[in-house]
């Protein structure tokens, strides 16, 4: 659907989406500076430093090597908890008795903090990828879970009824209109289950592996050399952003291409 | 939506099933409820012939739509049973379905919606799709999705749709309902002309005389849980809806209609 660049409320002219995304940026850029001001340099760098700083990790291959391994670990931590989590959801919203039978266990799934998972996956499975990657499944699939769950139950009966009446087969149904109607509770939880990956992974490397952005973290905390935390926070925001810009954004447009039109049903 | 469209449609390509006749034999419906058991409608027995427009009036509550679930089998009779039977005795019948809402896939193109309940026909192409969106009238339409349709243009898809499967029985649930009243206009004349063209049962609920008068070839009427009218249709097609004998039916069916109490 389009909308207009420009928008009014009440008369007042509010600057368009791109201005406001600049204006949010600079008033972000303008903070960060004035705690830089505020804070001794050690622990509170200005932007361009820490730029400096990323870059300087990025020069000397130790970025490469640890946000590598970061990233492979979230990989397959969302990948983990993605595949449960969906299997879970799609369940749970589909059969009552599934439903009752998994409960339980995303409840107390979202109470468990993700440090006392990191914890004990690092007890059971040691200096493994099977520490950090089982962590990230345990905290992250329940929130998974329930978006899916929302998403299932949010489709609309009578594209249900209709299906039945067709005689169309529950596979047919899950792909052709149970996965579709979900699919943006799905996205929800593909960006939420991803953002989370990341932050868990980093906390379960702090424990659980010998490399990693979350095991540099905890080297540079006990350095006292809090400038390059920022600097690792600035690589991160970079490979998010790009993940987001670069796979997420493009694929939700293509996905949901179809809601791209203008909506003529109410023209008779 | 022009409802002139239906000028350009063709059907000469379609080959389809011959239409299958309904029997209720002893049909009721009972549903228990907090209070007990609410009958529908008991011992209904009715026959019709195959190729006949027949439609279902009945008041809000009558049980229209409770019937109407049970002949699409969406719904258990608690007593006697529905028979589809092709001409040849066979009763192995396709029935369609165009519900009161379109019920498109909205993230499917037309043609993709069509393509959906072929499930069970390893031979459909594309192209048989396509040939009863141009018997509706659809012929520019193909690979729109369903938001860039008007209501009326939806509702086309959705009788493609059933009409696709090559049903010998097509049953409607007051599909024009929820169109402005020129668009079903419009879709009422082409509805029956495509049914004039293929040779389909044509199982209608409404709860408008005017439509039921100006569709079917008999009229039931349901209510106090039995029909208590059943009219044949007199009148020849087409039928012009201000002429002196559709408005002399029109009052008959009418009386006939408010002849049992509330």
């Amino acid at each position: 659907m389009a909308t207009s660049d420009k928008t009014a409320i009440r008369g007042i002219r509010l600057p368009s989406s791109l201005t406001a995304r600049i204006f949010g940026i600079l008033v972000g850029l303008a903070a960060w500076m004035l705690l830089a001001a505020v804070f001794p340099n050690n622990l509170m760098p200005f932007p361009l430093e820490t730029l400096g700083l990323a870059w300087g990790l990025v020069e000397s291959g130790v970025a490469w090597r640890h946000l590598g391994a970061t990233l492979w670990r979230t990989l397959w931590g969302f990948v983990g908890s993605m595949i449960l989590g969906t299997a879970i959801g799609v369940l749970m919203g589909v059969n009552n008795y599934s439903r009752r039978f998994f409960t339980p266990y995303v409840v107390i799934g979202l109470s468990i903090p993700a440090i006392a998972w990191a914890a004990v996956t690092t007890l059971i499975f040691g200096f493994t990828l099977m520490g950090p990657v089982g962590a990230t499944v345990l905290t992250t699939f329940p929130y998974i879970a329930i978006n899916v769950w929302k998403g299932v139950e949010s489709i609309e009966n009578d594209l249900v009824d209709m299906s039945k009446a067709f005689d169309i087969t529950r596979p047919r149904m899950l792909a052709r209109l149970i996965i579709p109607s979900a699919a943006p509770f799905l996205f929800s939880g593909f960006r939420f289950g991803l953002a989370i990956s990341w932050k868990i992974v980093t906390i379960a490397e702090i424990f659980a592996a010998s490399s990693g952005v979350g095991y540099k973290l905890m080297q540079t905390y006990q350095l006292y050399q809090f400038e390059t935390a920022w600097a690792w926070a600035i690589l991160f925001i970079i490979v998010i952003l790009i993940v987001e810009y670069g796979f997420v954004k493009p694929l939700e447009r293509r996905v949901f291409e179809y809601r791209r039109d203008a909506d003529f049903a109410l023209l008779g | 939506m022009s409802t002139k469209q239906s000028e350009s449609v063709s059907a000469e390509s379609i080959d389809s099933q011959s239409a299958a006749s309904i029997h209720l034999e002893n049909l009721g419906k009972t549903f228990d409820t907090k209070e007990g058991t609410e009958e529908v409608f008991s011992g209904i027995d009715l026959d019709i012939e195959p190729g006949t427009f027949v439609c279902l009036l009945g008041k809000s509550g009558s049980g229209k739509s409770t019937m109407l679930n049970i002949v699409s089998n969406v719904l258990e009779p608690t007593e006697g049973r529905v028979v589809f039977r092709n001409r040849d005795g066979s009763e192995d019948v396709n029935l369609g379905h165009v519900f009161q809402s379109p019920r498109l896939l909205p993230w499917n193109t037309c043609v993709q919606n069509i393509e959906y309940v072929h499930e069970n026909n390893p031979d459909y192409e594309d192209s048989h799709a396509k040939r009863y969106l141009d018997l509706v009238g659809l012929k520019n339409h193909y690979n729109k999705y369903p938001t860039q349709l008007s209501g009326g243009q939806q509702q086309r898809v959705g009788i493609a749709r059933a009409l696709s499967i090559d049903p010998g029985v097509l049953l409607m649930d007051e599909p024009f309902s929820n169109l402005d009243e020129i668009t079903a206009e419009g879709l009422r004349e082409e509805l029956v002309r495509v049914w004039q063209k293929l040779d389909k049962t044509v199982f209608f609920v409404t709860h408008d005389m005017t439509e039921a008068i100006q569709l079917s070839d008999r009229i039931l009427m349901l209510g106090k849980g039995r029909i208590y009218g059943d009219l044949e249709n007199p009148l020849d097609r087409p039928r012009e809806l201000d002429s002196n004998e559709f408005l002399e039916f029109r009052q008959k069916a009418i009386r006939l209609f408010h002849s049992i109490e509330d």
